[in-house]
């Protein structure tokens, strides 16, 4: 069996994100002007083999705490996406 | 005088160090490829900059896993001295073994000039101690993540601590750091580090020489 | 999914949309005796494209001088080589990257670097340099500045990651480049002269060797991929834009050059343009020998690549070697080492042909000879125009201030500082740096660990150049001062000028103007590189840079290697305090001051067309080797070569970073103000003859002695001081803060 698991990983709120600042200003100055929030993330899949989805899930964890995301400036979510 | 350079697929400022060392200390320093895991005991153990694994995923995060960091965590835990610069700074916040994180420069550009850094008063440390506080060194930055990022809890834990060794000038931060942080230190001291380059200020062509003094009070300290 | 047929015939139609004509698809099918299948075709193509054959250009490439007693190695390699003494040679080249810069600017200057750099490092060099010559629309264009800081990303991505600096070139804006960028980038190698690489492939048997990254469907040629006979296969995609990846290309420099510390090696290539068909065929042609390759054996990055995919695929990071027989194992154990796939791919054959196998099938077979020379040289019909107007400088001159001239000279996109542009660029990674062409005229880097004792060591200086609008006006005298130029760039450097690497970038070569500025500026440099003694020993032709007819302008790039052999001899340009500044190679009194073809024509007519200023090369060597006296006599504090914008801008810049001023001495005819003067005063400041230096100095006499005994011109412009006032006494002054802040200033507005 195959389960996919997505991960997103996000820059903290209270952490400066240059890029994210540069991009809503641009978005602005092509007009959209109601954009009250926006977050450029990292989105990472995952295609498990051979493991039930709670072990997807905590190993998807421990990849994340390891190596994936830093904690310090990112937090991330993590969810199955199918199963075949 | 035993100093250890470690390699990474990626590092690039590996032969910089080595030519600086080589010539303030006269011993030839040794490099360590990034999958040997029994090292043996060095006064110095240098993390060069570089892109490690192409900085993917984030700048120092892959490297941070090598089978190496066994023996420098190893060697920390000792209280061995580590240098880390650019890069290698990275790499030890992605370690842990200094706190805080380099995010990207926030004019969204990769820099490369000269700066001035000002030494802090710091905790004893060999990286600080044979300067007198606020000497300011002229060296230079090349780096696109060189954004310190430390909470403000942590910051003041930093200050009260005296783990701040290098801050820019006030009105020359050139990327966006907290608190104008060029280079911190770890909780004892021994751990430095560093966006700037002071392996590209050690030789007379070089445009200034403040690097040659930095590794000369830096080897001075160590053997004292 | 269905097989591609690997054996069915290439029609004509299939043919010409490969981009070859229907004479060229005639003359393939007679000569190999049959017509060829799709794979054949394929290949047929990539070397009869101009880009592999210089069709259009070889006839005149070929009247280029190319050897001297430096030269070790000429064009016709991955790179050229020259010999800089004690047992040490320069590689160097120069590259285009300009279309796939238009279409994705990041990737595409990045994997112009990538390339150029595997171009140095395959023939045992270590890169220790890079240089860029760029070229982008107007500033108001709204797309340059998303190319520019694309492609200024790009160059940086590659060259800051793999750790080689990157240390001068230049950015040039102009509307003929709005559509059609030139990305041209240059790497500098240094090499043991017993430890060259070549790439002529030797020994029957020996194993065929591919190594570094996966082969994936990047950069195929599109039009071919369109063929809807040619593939039904729902799995074949569209061509995809190449992707640079430097950390892999770190990876492969470091195992290249640590293989080549063994002798395992016999040859070895860069698989650049036209991938593994060009490498391959060059390889086997140029020793003689014939290559069998399997291409199950290639690694693939995609499934299911066709064989004519995987010959014409432009992946980055990718090599071809052959090795001696049994040597396998060993090489084998350093790829693995840096994390690189390494493969035995095929033989080298008697049968003097390229034969590839797929899945036990043979999918092509060709006679080499054929492919490499009898590749077609056009005889293009040319006529070289030169300008046909003459200006007097009265019809130029504007009714403007000195200062108000100065400032929008200074303030001028083309003039002003690229600090902006370099300072993104890691310049003193591997702490050999000496100058990255903003404390000199030229590009420094010292060699490595060349000190010994008091002796401080040497350098190797480069310069970039040229000058489209004398190119456009008059292509052979502009041919010959883009040489000139160079030339004097690296002699007020300290720089012995030794050899070149141009990059020849036009428009459509069959229209006869267009071929006219080739002829002509190839004219032109040869002549130059004739008298300075200066030969060219690599280089690349770009063509067909137009859109919807309209051509870019001529822009042969020249880059210009030299050696200091004492680093205690460089030359900087910032002049200090009390220092009194000379030009040399213009005489006190008769000098006019030529304003045709001139920046300031160009800023305040709008228009730079006219006749083009004269270079008399003779008088050229004699101020070289004039320079190169007074350097070797410690009488030249700082240098500056007279160029765009004329005197007095130049001035501007050698006084720019110690803020310093001066009193102009002006010639006697024109101390006084009043309407004839001062056409001579626009003229003398600003007038851009050729062949002319400004130099400081802190002995005027010795100079003056020099001067005369040597019969060279020179003229006193006064002494500086600490004012940072530039007075022209009577007519104006000007404020040297006021320039800095100009000339700071005005790129990272435009662009920031």
């Amino acid at each position: 069996m195959i389960i996919d698991v997505t991960i997103d990983i996000f820059p903290k709120k209270e952490v400066l994100n240059p890029e994210t600042e540069a991009v809503k200003k641009t978005l602005s100055n092509l007009g959209y002007k109601n954009i009250d929030e926006l977050v450029l993330s990292k989105h990472i899949k995952v295609s498990f083999k051979n493991l039930n989805e709670e072990d997807c899930l905590y190993q998807s964890k421990l990849m994340c705490d390891q190596i994936l995301v830093n904690t310090n400036i990112q937090d991330y979510e993590i969810s199955v996406l199918k199963k075949d | 005088m035993r100093v250890a350079i470690v390699v990474f697929p990626g590092s690039n400022c590996d032969r910089d160090i080595f030519e600086a060392i080589k010539s303030i200390s006269k011993k030839t320093p040794k490099f360590i490829w990034h999958k040997e895991t029994d090292i043996e005991n060095f006064d110095l153990i240098v993390i060069p900059g570089g892109f490690t694994f192409g900085d993917y995923l984030r700048c120092g995060a892959l490297a941070s896993n090598s089978p190496i960091i066994k023996s420098i965590k190893d060697h920390a835990s000792r209280g061995g001295a580590i240098l880390g610069i650019c890069n290698g700074f990275q790499i030890l916040t992605e370690t842990k073994l200094l706190p805080g994180t380099l995010i990207r420069n926030n004019v969204l550009k990769f820099l490369c000039h000269d700066i001035d850094v000002i030494v802090q008063d710091t905790l004893p440390s060999p990286f600080t101690w044979g300067f007198k506080p606020l000497t300011k060194l002229n060296v230079p930055i090349a780096h696109n993540e060189g954004n310190y990022y430390v909470n403000d809890i942590e910051l003041k834990k930093l200050i009260f601590n005296g783990q701040i060794a290098f801050k820019y000038e006030k009105n020359f931060n050139p990327n966006g750091s907290v608190e104008n942080i060029a280079g911190v230190l770890s909780e004892n001291g021994r751990i430095l580090g560093m966006m700037p380059h002071p392996e590209r200020s050690v030789f007379s062509h070089h445009n200034s020489l403040d690097g040659r003094l930095f590794f000369k009070n830096l080897i001075e300290q160590l053997l004292s | 999914m269905k097989k591609e047929n690997i054996n069915s015939e290439c029609t004509l139609n299939q043919a010409m949309e490969m981009g070859l004509t229907e004479e060229e698809f005639k003359l393939i099918c007679k000569k190999i005796g049959k017509i060829p299948n799709l794979t054949e075709a394929g290949i047929c193509s990539a070397m009869f494209s101009e880009h592999c054959s210089y069709k259009s250009s070889k006839k005149w490439l070929k009247i280029l001088p190319v050897s001297g007693d430096h030269v070790i190695q000429g064009p016709g390699e991955n790179a050229g080589i020259i010999d800089i003494g004690d047992n040490q040679a320069i590689v160097f080249k120069i590259e285009s990257h300009n279309h796939p810069s238009f279409i994705d600017p990041y990737q595409g200057a990045a994997t112009g670097v990538g390339g150029i750099l595997r171009d140095v490092f395959t023939m045992g060099a270590r890169p220790i340099a890079l240089m860029n010559v760029l070229r982008f629309g107007e500033t108001s264009n709204a797309m340059t500045n998303h190319l520019l800081s694309g492609v200024v990303k790009g160059i940086g991505g590659y060259g800051n990651c793999i750790g080689i600096p990157t240390i001068g070139g230049e950015t040039n804006f102009n509307q003929s480049y709005n559509s059609n960028i030139l990305v041209n980038a240059m790497a500098i190698g240094l090499v043991n002269k017993n430890k060259i690489f070549y790439s002529a492939a030797s020994g029957v048997g020996n194993p065929v060797i591919y190594v570094g990254a996966k082969t994936g469907r990047d950069g195929i040629h599109g039009a071919t991929m369109a063929s809807a006979e040619f593939s039904n296969d729902t799995e074949s995609q569209k061509p995809t834009v190449q992707v640079g990846d430097p950390f892999t290309g770190k990876l492969l420099l470091e195992a290249c050059l640590e293989l080549m510390k063994t002798d395992l090696i016999l040859s070895i290539q860069d698989m650049g343009a036209a991938g593994l068909t060009s490498s391959s065929v060059e390889m086997a042609s140029k020793g003689n020998v014939g290559i069998e390759i399997d291409l199950d054996e290639i690694p693939l990055r995609e499934k299911n690549m066709s064989s004519y995919e995987i010959m014409l695929s432009e992946s980055q990071e990718r090599m071809l070697m052959i090795l001696k027989k049994g040597a396998e194992e060993d090489a084998k154990q350093i790829f693995k080492k840096w994390d690189l796939d390494f493969a035995v791919i095929g033989k080298i054959i008697t049968d003097k042909k390229i034969i590839l196998k797929k899945e036990n099938k043979t999918v092509c077979n060709l006679p080499l000879n054929f492919l490499v020379n009898e590749s077609p040289e056009l005889n293009r019909e040319y006529e070289i125009k030169t300008s046909n107007i003459n200006l007097d400088n009265k019809d130029i001159i504007v009714k403007k201030s000195i200062k108000t001239i100065l400032y929008k000279i200074i303030g001028n996109e083309n003039f002003a500082s690229k600090k902006w542009i370099y300072e993104q660029y890691d310049s003193s990674v591997m702490g050999d740096t000496i100058s990255i062409g903003n404390k000199s005229d030229a590009s420094i880097v010292k060699i490595h660990n060349s000190d010994k004792g008091k002796f401080q060591g040497k350098a190797v200086a480069i310069s970039t150049d040229c000058n489209s609008k004398y190119i456009l006006n008059n292509p052979i005298e502009g041919g010959k001062i883009t040489v000139a130029e160079a030339a004097r760039n690296l002699v007020v450097s300290g720089g012995k000028p030794l050899a070149i690497t141009n990059n020849l970038n036009f428009g459509n070569p069959e229209k006869k103007e267009i071929m006219g500025q080739i002829v002509g500026s190839i004219k032109g440099i040869k002549e130059a590189c004739e008298q300075l003694n200066t030969p060219v020993v690599s280089g690349n032709v770009s063509l067909y840079n137009e859109t919807n007819g309209k051509s870019i302008l001529p822009t042969p790039v020249i880059g210009m290697v030299g050696v200091i052999d004492d680093i205690e001899k460089i030359i900087f340009m910032n002049a200090k305090i009390n220092e009194t500044l000379f030009i040399v190679g213009q005489d006190e009194n008769k000098y006019n001051g030529f304003l045709q073809s001139s920046l300031y024509q160009e800023i305040f007519c709008d228009d730079f067309s006219g006749q083009v200023p004269h270079v008399n090369l003779k008088k050229e060597k004699n101020l070289h080797d004039f320079i190169i006296k007074l350097n070797n006599n410690k009488i030249i504090n700082s240098a500056h070569d007279i160029s765009d914008g004329g005197l007095l801008p130049c001035i501007i810049e050698m006084l720019l970073s110690n803020k310093l001023g001066i009193n102009i001495n002006l010639p006697s005819r024109i101390k006084n103000p009043n309407k004839e003067n001062l056409l001579f005063l626009h003229g003398w400041l600003f007038g851009e003859d050729q062949s002319r230096i400004i130099i400081s100095t802190n002995n005027p006499d010795k100079l003056i002695e020099f001067s005369k005994s040597e019969n060279i011109d020179i003229c006193c412009i006064g002494k500086t001081n600490n004012t940072g006032v530039v007075e022209i006494p009577k007519y104006d002054s000007i404020c040297i803060n006021k320039c800095l802040e100009l000339y700071n200033n005005t790129i990272p507005n435009l662009f920031s």
